[in-house]
C-alpha cells in the first residue's frame, strides 16, 4: 500500500496530456527501474516494460495501463491575457468553469477558467450550464505582449487537481484516470517473484488513450503477445447512478464482460478467482469497453484481451476519486493470473 | 509554379479514381526521383534514396465529389457524397462526370441548406433513356474544377484541397538539395473518405518520420471556425487537428527549422477535419509526425481561397524538413 500511495502522488504530479506522454518519462523510469529487466519506448510515447521469468519460451502476457490524461491545448492568445482553447479528450465542460489550470508555455503559468457570474447569465440557463469548449477562457492575469512571450499556439493545458487523500482509504486526484491502474500494474509486477512467474510480462504504458486509443495497438503489435490484460478505470457508483452501469468503489477490481474481449479467457480468470477465493465485481460492457482493448483485439492476428478495471468516482474531472484498497485488489488479481499457466485459464 | 498548380487543379480524381491526376503527378516528377512505384491501392511513391532517417511525405491527390445512386423517369440523378460535401455552396453548381458529363446540382427542397440524398443532378436529359446513356450508376461527379487569380497572390478554385499540397511537395521534390535522409514523397489516394491510403503507403515504408502537407482552415473570414491561422501568414505547423496530436519534438524542431531558414510559419491548431498525419502516426509500431499546412479559406465549398505567398513558405519549409530534420 505504501507503494501505490507514493506512485500515485508521484504520477498523479506529472503533466502526461495525450501527446506529451515523454515528458513523464524520467519519474515514471525512475520509480520503478529496479522491477524490471528491461525498459524501452517508442517514437510515439509508449513506454514497455519487461520482467522475464525463468522459462524458457514462456508465453507472454501483456498488461496495459495508458499513462495519458484529458486536458486542453492552446488556441490563441487574446487581449487581455486571455487564452481560447480546445479539448484534448472528452472534458466535462460543466466543471471547467472556475477551474484553476497550468499552462506549460516556455515556463510553467497559472491560470483560471474564467467563469460569468450567475448575475449575468440568469436568463440563459441553457449557457451556464452546459458551456461549449470554444465559450471557455482561460484567465492567466499577464498582458497579451508579456503572455505572447511565454505561451504558443498549441501549447498543453492541464486541469489541476493534488492528490488528497480522504478517510477510509479513498483519495482524489486529477489524472486518476488511468494512473491508478498504472500503480496497480506496476504494485503486481513490484511483488512478483520471478520462480513463481508463468510468463514473461511485459507491462505497457501506453499513449494517446483519451484521443482514440492507438497507443496501446502498437504496443501489442510489436509485442504480439499471448494474453494482453487492458486495465482502466470504470464508472464508480455514487449518489443517483444506477447500478447496473457502474460498479462500486471499495469492493474491489471489477472485470468487464464485453463482445469486445475474449469470453473463454475472461470466464477463466473469473473462475480462477473463484478457486483462490478473491473477491471481483463484474460489469457488462455489451459493444464497447471504452478502453484500450477495443484496438489491441483487433492487432495483428488479433489478440485475446481481458479488461479489468478499478472503480471511479467524477471521472475525467479534477477531483476524480477512489479507493485504494480498489488498486490493490487489482494488483492482486494480476499477480495470481501471472502466477497461472495459460492451460489453467 | 502556377502553372503546376493549373495543371493539377484542372485534371480531376474524385476519391478512388485517382488515375488521371496520379498519370499528370508521375510526368512532373519521374526526372526528379531516384525510384517510382504505385502500390496497390494506388498510391504514387517517389523515392530519393538515402542512408539516413527514412522520412515519408504525404499529399493525397483524390478530391470530394459524388457518385450516382439512381436515375429517375425524368432523366434526374440522385447522388451520394464521397466525402464531406458542402452542400450549403454546392447548390445550383456546376458539375462534371468522370466521362466529362456535365450537369447542374440542384436541391430537391429550397427551403433550408440540403442534404446531400435531396441534391440532384440535372445533366439536361429529356429521359430517363437519354441519361442513362450518359450516365451509370456508380458513376463519380465532381465539381467542376477552376482556377482564378484574385488581388495580389490570392487565388480562388478548386480543388485547393489537396492539389496544393501536391504541388507543395512536387517542388519540394525538384528543389530539395542532397541529403542523407530517405526521402518519400507519397501522393495518397482516399484521404477524404477516412484517410484510407496514407496508411497502407506508411505501412510499406515504415518511416522514421512522416509529414503529411495538406490544407487548413483560417479564422478571419466570414463564418470562419476558430483558429488563429490567417491566409497569407505563413505556412502553418501543426499542433493538432482531429486526427493527430503531433509528435511535440517533431513540432519544436519544425519550428526551429522555419526560424533558422527565415520561412514565415504560424502555428496551427485545426478543430474540425482530419489529415493523413492521424493514419500515418499510428501504422505498425507508430512513428513520430508532424505536418505542414497551406492556409485555405471556405475548404470543401465551391471556390476554395489561397494565397501563393504561403504555398511558397510551404515548399521551403518542406525541403527544410526534409534536408536536416
Amino acid at each position: 500500500m505504501d507503494f501505490i500511495r507514493k506512485a500515485l502522488k508521484e504520477l498523479c504530479s506529472l503533466m502526461t496530456l495525450s501527446g506529451y506522454e515523454k515528458r513523464g518519462k524520467k519519474r515514471l523510469f525512475d520509480l520503478v527501474s529496479p522491477y524490471f529487466d528491461e525498459m524501452t519506448e517508442d517514437s510515439f510515447g509508449n513506454f514497455v516494460f519487461i520482467k522475464r521469468c525463468l522459462k524458457k519460451n514462456a508465453p507472454k502476457l501483456m498488461m496495459d495501463a495508458h499513462f495519458d490524461t484529458v486536458g486542453m491545448m492552446v488556441t490563441d492568445i487574446l487581449e487581455g491575457g486571455f487564452l481560447s482553447v480546445v479539448n484534448i479528450g472528452g472534458l466535462d465542460t460543466r466543471i471547467l468553469p472556475s477551474s484553476e489550470v497550468t499552462v506549460y508555455g516556455k515556463e510553467e503559468i497559472y491560470g483560471l477558467i474564467s467563469s460569468i457570474p450567475p448575475h449575468l447569465t440568469r436568463k440563459s440557463r441553457e449557457k451556464r450550464s452546459n458551456p461549449k469548449i470554444e465559450e471557455l477562457y482561460v484567465d492567466t492575469g499577464y498582458s497579451k505582449e508579456e503572455l505572447e512571450k511565454i505561451v504558443s499556439v498549441g501549447d498543453p493545458i492541464f486541469i489541476k487537481g493534488e492528490y488528497t487523500e480522504l478517510l477510509n482509504g479513498y483519495a482524489s486526484a486529477s489524472g486518476l484516470d488511468d494512473k491508478a491502474c498504472v500503480c496497480a500494474v506496476f504494485d503486481a509486477v513490484r511483488q512478483m517473484e520471478k520462480s513463481k512467474m508463468e510468463y514473461d510480462v511485459y507491462v505497457t504504458v501506453s499513449a494517446q488513450e483519451e484521443t482514440g486509443k492507438c497507443g496501446a495497438a502498437m504496443c501489442a503489435y510489436a509485442i504480439k503477445p499471448d494474453i494482453a490484460i487492458i486495465t482502466d478505470v470504470n464508472f464508480g457508483s455514487s449518489e443517483g447512478d444506477n447500478e447496473f452501469e457502474t460498479v462500486k468503489c471499495g469492493k474491489g477490481a471489477a472485470i468487464d464482460v464485453s463482445s469486445l474481449s475474449d469470453r473463454r479467457l475472461t470466464r477463466g480468470i473469473m473462475k480462477l478467482l473463484d478457486r483462490e477465493n478473491i473477491p471481483y465485481q463484474v460489469i457488462c460492457e455489451p459493444t464497447n469497453t471504452g478502453t484500450n482493448n477495443e484496438l489491441v483485439s483487433v492487432t495483428g492476428l488479433g489478440i485475446p484481451t481481458v479488461v479489468m478495471s478499478v472503480p471511479l468516482r467524477s471521472m475525467h474531472t479534477p477531483v476524480e476519486t477512489l479507493n485504494i484498497n480498489d488498486i490493490s485488489s487489482l494488483s492482486n488479481v494480476l499477480k495470481t493470473v501471472a502466477y497461472t499457466e495459460m492451460e489453467a485459464l | 509554379m502556377t502553372e503546376l498548380l493549373k495543371k493539377l487543379m484542372l485534371t480531376s480524381g474524385v476519391s478512388g479514381r485517382e488515375h488521371s491526376i496520379r498519370e499528370v503527378i508521375k510526368n512532373e516528377i519521374t526526372p526528379y526521383a531516384d525510384e517510382i512505384s504505385v502500390d496497390p491501392v494506388g498510391n504514387l511513391i517517389a523515392r530519393k534514396k538515402g542512408n539516413g532517417k527514412k522520412i515519408m511525405f504525404a499529399a493525397h491527390m483524390d478530391e470530394i465529389g459524388y457518385f450516382v445512386t439512381f436515375i429517375d423517369d425524368k432523366g434526374l440523378i440522385r447522388v451520394g457524397n464521397v466525402g464531406g460535401i458542402d452542400t450549403l455552396s454546392s447548390a445550383y453548381t456546376t458539375v462534371v462526370s468522370e466521362k466529362g458529363v456535365y450537369g447542374v446540382i440542384v436541391p430537391s427542397d429550397d427551403k433550408e441548406i440540403p442534404k446531400c440524398e435531396n441534391l440532384i443532378i440535372d445533366i439536361g436529359a429529356k429521359d430517363k433513356k437519354q441519361a442513362e446513356s450518359k450516365v451509370k450508376i456508380g458513376d463519380f461527379f465532381v465539381h467542376a474544377p477552376s482556377l482564378k487569380k484574385l488581388c495580389g497572390t490570392r487565388y480562388i478554385g478548386r480543388p485547393f484541397d489537396n492539389r496544393v499540397g501536391c504541388a507543395v511537395l512536387i517542388e519540394a521534390l525538384k528543389k530539395v538539395k542532397n541529403t542523407d535522409n530517405d526521402l518519400y514523397f507519397v501522393f495518397t489516394v482516399q484521404e477524404e473518405v477516412g484517410l484510407r491510403g496514407a496508411k497502407p503507403a506508411a505501412y510499406g515504408i515504415a518511416p522514421d518520420i512522416g509529414i503529411a502537407v495538406d490544407v487548413t482552415s483560417v479564422g478571419e473570414k466570414p463564418a470562419s471556425p476558430v483558429t488563429k491561422v490567417k491566409i497569407g501568414g505563413g505556412a502553418t505547423i501543426k499542433v493538432k487537428d482531429s486526427s493527430v496530436i503531433c509528435s511535440y519534438e517533431i513540432v519544436e524542431k519544425m519550428r526551429e527549422l522555419a526560424k533558422k531558414n527565415k520561412i514565415k510559419y504560424q502555428d496551427e491548431v485545426l478543430l474540425r477535419g482530419g489529415t493523413d498525419t492521424g493514419a500515418i502516426q499510428n501504422t505498425r509500431l507508430g512513428c513520430s509526425v508532424g505536418a505542414i499546412s497551406i492556409p485555405s479559406a471556405y475548404i470543401h465549398s465551391v471556390n476554395e481561397m489561397i494565397d501563393l505567398s504561403d504555398v511558397k513558405e510551404a515548399v521551403k519549409l518542406a525541403c527544410a524538413v526534409a534536408e536536416e530534420i
